[in-house]
């Protein structure tokens, strides 16, 4: 089962001292990384009156076997989750 | 720290996709610390001369290189290790811009022989660049190729999935490219899978053996950039922002600037060795972009003989000083031997002598011998020839030209024919174009005739071939208008905001145009009115600021072509233009000039082709035709005319400008025609040179001079410095410069200079002036006055050769004026006033015009004797709207057969479209036939059949009121942009008068300060950028022209109403200069 929030489900997120991610809070729950899969930035939309879209994305596995695709917001470096895989 | 090279770079010369100009991303490279820089634009050289040529500048090391576009779309990156590596990417280039017809199964291409000369129905101009592989695989020698970025050969395939493919291809380039010569490249710009592109491909290079290099993909110099680059990305595929994006077109992200090595160390950690590689590689390549070696081509004289160079072989037969100049001048008998291009220089000087100076004095062969002597050591002979050759033919098939600009300096270009002024009776100074220390080539500018200058540029083509010769490209980049009408797209702001935007817009580069919309923006109030969010607005400026100087397309320069001892395409690559037979090369002027080749302007005047037209017409009309260049230029009545400003038509001196300016300076001889020229232009205005002038030649001022030994060189201008010869005089008699110095210090007094610089220049003019006993003080001053000239000095000769243009064209307005006026409306476009007007002068100096007239109009305008044995202007159809020559051919095919009896008569023989027949019909050329009105009504129902015509006749029930005087004009100004009989004016005439309104001529019988009402038709305006925002204008009525002055503050009041009328009534006063009037306006409404 996959679920997807388009508008991004707030996390609080820790990260290492080089930014890598390493665990994060959704929902009051913790969860820690496994491993990164993949990651890729993107940066659009600029020109929309709804801004632009400039994001770290990372998908990642979770020590407890969620797959996941976590994301910064570059503009206001707070971490949401954007893709839940079961 | 690590050191890495970056080696796959775009700059804005790969065109709507990369956003930085060459020099910043070289500014960027330093400081971020690069070891080396390449440019690898899109099947493209455009941008490497002043690549390299920043590179030079700032110090770092320059790789040349392009990333090709392979046959089937994919890319690849190569870079020039050798000279010879940077000649095939030349021809590899031109070769994958070749048309597609040439290919298809072709071996592969031989280049250095001529590109063939496709007949025009099947040139293709410009064709989407595609380089076989047959090609490739011809031209690799001194290349080094990497493999390319996610479209390439290799990785490409690899992100489908297919290694098998991948490793095909890199057989393929193993077979061209040998080892050490062909990299893997690796690229991470973190795309979701470059991960998985970076593994396979690291497998790969493991696999097959072949060495790895990082590099970024640069396509701006920094990350403010990325926007333009989306925006231009958006324009190249005729869609939005967003639309493009969905569509995938867009960067996945703004990465792509000049990276740090820091940061490129970082994303290949796991293989260190392509970061190491990239300074390897960049450390082999070394290619010198300077072809001075090249450049003199080879000269094929009239027999299509060629000279060759180092031939010193005499010719037996001594050659008698009295030969006259014959157009096949070959003076080797034997065709076994050959003279050098020098001897055949100085063969062709002196058998001029006789016909240009009659009576020959020591002066004359003094000069002579010192140009010659010159010429010989910086070894231009065959450049001259081949310019003497270029005005030979042209005047052989009767194409009337001249050269310009500071080649009319030269003794030796007056004898060729190449000029037409004598630059001893002009005072005029060979050093200002040639001298032995000279550091910039030569300019030589001819002008032809406008409507025959593609005969000589094929010529040039028939003579050297496409492969030496080419036309220089001109880079058109986006100005306020384009910038903004793209960006708007781009950004989907409605047409309506973007022209709303544009009519308030007083700007001409796309910066200003930021700085413009960005006030307006802060003036809320104001935003309001352009009914779209502030946020785009606002990326709307930001796009603005970064696209200035972008370019937008390469085009051909106006007449700008090289010629060149190596084939070209082993020097710059070669696009075909959209005009058949025509080859351009990729660099512009200035690359051109930089890379050390000559260019040749071959230049269309329109003022020229008029002079070969009246000179016909008189031809015809009188059975004489008079050689104006033997015009004696004293002739009294000529001077008048300048004095009076009469000179609309005529050739520089016609401008509204130019026409304020002559009843002050009052020119009385040629040398003042010369200085006229040379003051009226922006740069003298700004410089301050015009008032010191005018004052010494009204005598409000006495002339003086800083020092005695200034006056020889500045009394033609009274003292004040007007010319960039002078200048350089001044250098050599003041400064004690040499010749060459003296124009080296000129040209670094014009361009912007340091603190330090300017007093290293100073310091050195001031030193060799007290060595000619000048003291310090004078010698500052002299010097000051040098540098504030500098800006604005115009060339001497450069303005001699318009004043004789100028002369002759006055010459033929006063002794054959319908011919010259005849001349002048069927060279149109030209000149600075509308055809209105200039019949309208016409009719004041005694040609009358004659309306457009089925049965006896050509296509063009005609003389058309009178009954009272004067010449009038018979109105041509091609100025009637929606009247082709399509339908011009049709009329005199059918009138041929015989005369048009009626209208019915008229359309049943020549079946013309409705709206062909009604636009004849309101602009009076079916009067003969009746009332315009009545015809209209009879043409309404016009109804073509196969076998029957029929045409509704006016039934004699119906009143059909007919068209009033006034409607009249009013319907051909719409038509023909004039009324033939009738200044639009003369309606309003008998209402104004009474009104008390005056005409333009009563205005200028006025005194000063007097307050005036005018009326009149306008025809020029005008908001020049040195006049500080005031808008000057031209009123026309019957009886003249007269000039209106509006400051900025009545400006933006009366704006609306100046764009929105074309008949005025300004209020105002009158202002007197001299002779000179104009009305300084504070009021105005429109007129009907």
């Amino acid at each position: 089962m996959s679920r997807l929030w388009p508008e991004g489900e707030p996390i609080q997120m820790q990260t290492d001292a080089d930014g890598r991610p390493l665990r994060f809070v959704w929902r009051e729950r913790p969860y820690r990384l496994a491993q990164i899969q993949q990651r890729w930035q993107v940066d659009a939309d600029w020109w929309r009156e709804a801004g632009r879209i400039w994001r770290d994305y990372v998908a990642v596995t979770t020590t407890d076997g969620l797959l996941c695709v976590l994301y910064q917001d570059l503009l206001t470096e707070n971490w949401f989750l954007s893709k839940l895989y079961d | 720290m690590p050191e890495y090279a970056e080696l796959h770079c775009h700059s804005y010369f790969s065109l709507l996709d990369g956003a930085a100009a060459p020099e910043d991303l070289v500014t960027q490279a330093v400081a971020l610390g690069l070891h080396s820089l390449a440019l690898t634009d899109h099947d493209s050289l455009a941008g490497v001369v002043r690549f390299e040529r920043a590179a030079q500048r700032a110090g770092l090391h320059a790789v040349i290189g392009a990333e090709v576009t392979l046959a089937d779309g994919q890319h690849l990156t190569l870079l020039a290790e050798t000279q010879t590596g940077y000649a095939n990417l030349c021809q590899l280039i031109t070769a994958s811009r070749r048309p597609r017809a040439q290919h298809e199964d072709a071996p592969p291409v031989a280049l250095s022989p001529p590109l063939p000369l496709s007949p025009a129905s099947t040139w293709q101009g410009k064709v989407t660049p595609a380089l076989q592989w047959s090609d490739l695989a011809a031209h690799a020698q001194g290349l080094i190729a990497l493999t390319g970025c996610r479209r390439g050969p290799v990785a490409a395939p690899l992100l489908a999935g297919d290694e098998t493919a991948a490793l095909a291809a890199i057989d393929r380039l193993r077979a061209i490219f040998t080892a050490g010569h062909l990299y893997i490249e690796l690229q991470h710009h973190a795309l979701p899978d470059d991960d998985r592109l970076l593994r396979r491909l690291l497998r790969l290079a493991h696999r097959t053996g072949l060495p790895i290099i990082a590099t970024h993909n640069v396509h701006y110099a920094v990350a403010a950039q990325s926007r333009l680059r989306d925006a231009l990305t958006a324009i190249r595929h005729h869609a939005t922002l967003a639309q493009a994006q969905r569509a995938g077109h867009l960067p996945y992200n703004s990465s792509y600037a000049l990276p740090t090595p820091q940061a490129m160390a970082q994303r290949f950690a796991a293989c260190p060795a392509a970061i190491a590689n990239t300074v390897a590689i960049a450390a082999r390549c070394h290619v010198s972009l300077d072809f001075s070696a090249h450049r003199l081509p080879t000269f094929v004289n009239g027999q299509g003989k060629l000279g060759k160079v180092g031939d010193n072989l005499q010719s037996p037969i001594a050659q008698s000083p009295n030969l006259p100049i014959s157009p096949n001048l070959s003076l080797s008998h034997s065709p076994t031997l050959a003279i050098s291009p020098f001897h055949h220089l100085y063969n062709l000087c002196h058998a001029a002598l006789p016909t240009r100076y009659p009576t020959l004095r020591p002066a004359v062969l003094t000069q002579l011998a010192h140009e010659l002597a010159v010429i010989e050591q910086a070894g231009l002979a065959e450049y001259f020839l081949v310019v003497w050759d270029i005005v030979r033919f042209a005047r052989a098939q009767g194409i009337r030209c001249q050269g310009r600009g500071s080649a009319a300096n030269s003794l030796v270009a007056y004898l060729l024919g190449v000029t037409s002024i004598d630059p001893l009776a002009h005072n005029l100074l060979f050093e200002r174009f040639l001298s032995p220390d000279r550091f910039t080539m030569p300019d030589i500018d001819l002008d032809f005739a406008a409507d025959r200058r593609e005969e000589v540029i094929q010529y040039v083509y028939a003579q050297y071939g496409h492969s030496h010769a080419a036309m220089v490209c001109n880079v058109v980049t986006y100005q306020a208008r384009s910038a903004l009408r793209d960006l708007g797209k781009a950004l989907a702001i409605p047409v309506e905001t973007i022209e709303q935007i544009e009519r308030r817009l007083d700007a001409n580069s796309p910066q200003a145009a930021a700085d413009q919309i960005e006030q307006w923006l802060a003036h809320q109030a104001a935003a309001g009115a352009l009914h779209h969010s502030p946020s785009t607005i606002h990326h709307l400026a930001q796009l603005l600021r970064h696209i200035d100087g972008c370019p937008r397309h390469l085009a051909i320069h106006s007449g700008g072509m090289i010629i060149t001892r190596t084939p070209l395409d082993q020097i710059a690559p070669l696009e075909p233009a959209t005009m058949p037979g025509r080859y351009v090369v990729q660099w512009d002027k200035a690359s051109v000039e930089d890379a050390g080749l000559i260019k040749i302007d071959l230049l269309a005047l329109r003022t020229l082709g008029a002079i070969s037209e009246a000179l016909g017409y008189i031809t015809t009309t009188t059975g004489q035709t008079p050689d104006l260049d033997a015009l004696p230029l004293d002739d009294p009545a000529i001077y008048r005319m300048l004095q009076q400003a009469d000179t609309i038509g005529a050739f520089q001196v016609e401008s509204r400008a130019q026409q304020q300016m002559l009843p002050r300076l009052k020119p009385a001889c040629f040398e003042d025609i010369a200085v006229e020229v040379a003051i009226v232009r922006p740069g003298p205005i700004q410089g301050g040179a015009v008032h010191p002038y005018l004052r010494r030649r009204t005598g409000a001022e006495p002339v003086r001079y800083l020092h005695p030994s200034l006056e020889p060189v500045l009394a033609e201008s009274l003292g004040v410095l007007l010319f960039q010869e002078q200048a350089i005089r001044v250098a050599m008699l003041t400064g004690g410069f040499t010749p060459g110095e003296a124009d080296a210090l000129r040209r670094a007094l014009a361009r912007q200079r340091s603190e330090r610089e300017m007093a290293a220049l100073r310091t050195r003019f001031v030193t060799g002036a007290a060595a000619q006993g000048i003291d310090t003080a004078t010698a500052e001053a002299i010097f000051t006055q040098l540098a504030s000239f500098a800006g604005y000095g115009f060339c001497k000769s450069h303005a001699a050769s318009f004043a004789l243009i100028a002369y002759q064209t006055l010459w033929l307005k006063r002794y054959h004026p319908a011919a010259f006026y005849c001349a002048l409306l069927n060279q149109q476009p030209m000149g600075f006033y509308p055809p209105e007007v200039l019949v309208g002068d016409a009719l004041r100096h005694g040609v009358a015009t004659l309306p457009p007239a089925i049965a006896c109009s050509d296509w063009r305008y005609t003389l058309e004797r009178q009954e009272n044995g004067r010449w009038a202007l018979r109105t041509g159809l091609c100025i009637i709207a929606d009247v082709g020559e399509a339908a011009w051919e049709r009329i005199a095919a059918v009138r041929s057969a015989g005369a048009f009896a009626d209208l019915a008569d008229f359309c049943r023989r020549t079946r013309l479209p409705v709206d062909v027949v009604t636009s004849l019909i309101r602009s009076g050329a079916c009067d003969a036939w009746g009332e315009r009105r009545a015809l209209l009504w009879q043409v309404g129902d016009l109804d073509y059949r196969p076998d029957a015509f029929d045409l509704a006749a006016a039934p004699s029930a119906v009143d059909l009121p007919a068209l009033a005087a006034v409607e009249q004009t009013a319907w051909e100004y719409e038509l023909m942009g004039l009324s033939p009989e009738r200044q639009v004016m003369a309606h309003y005439r008998a209402a104004l008068r009474r009104q008390g309104v005056v005409s333009t001529w009563q205005v200028k019988q006025m005194e000063a300060g007097r307050r005036v009402r005018v009326a009149g038709y306008v025809v020029v305006r005008q908001r020049p950028a040195t006049a500080k925002g005031i808008l000057f204008m031209s009123l026309e009525d019957e009886s003249g022209l007269l000039d209106l002055v509006v400051k900025p503050a009545t400006y933006t009041a009366l704006r609306e109403t100046i764009r929105s009328h074309a008949l005025l009534v300004a209020e105002g006063v009158v202002q007197r200069s001299g002779r000179a009037t104009s009305v300084l306006v504070w009021a105005a409404e429109g007129l009907g």
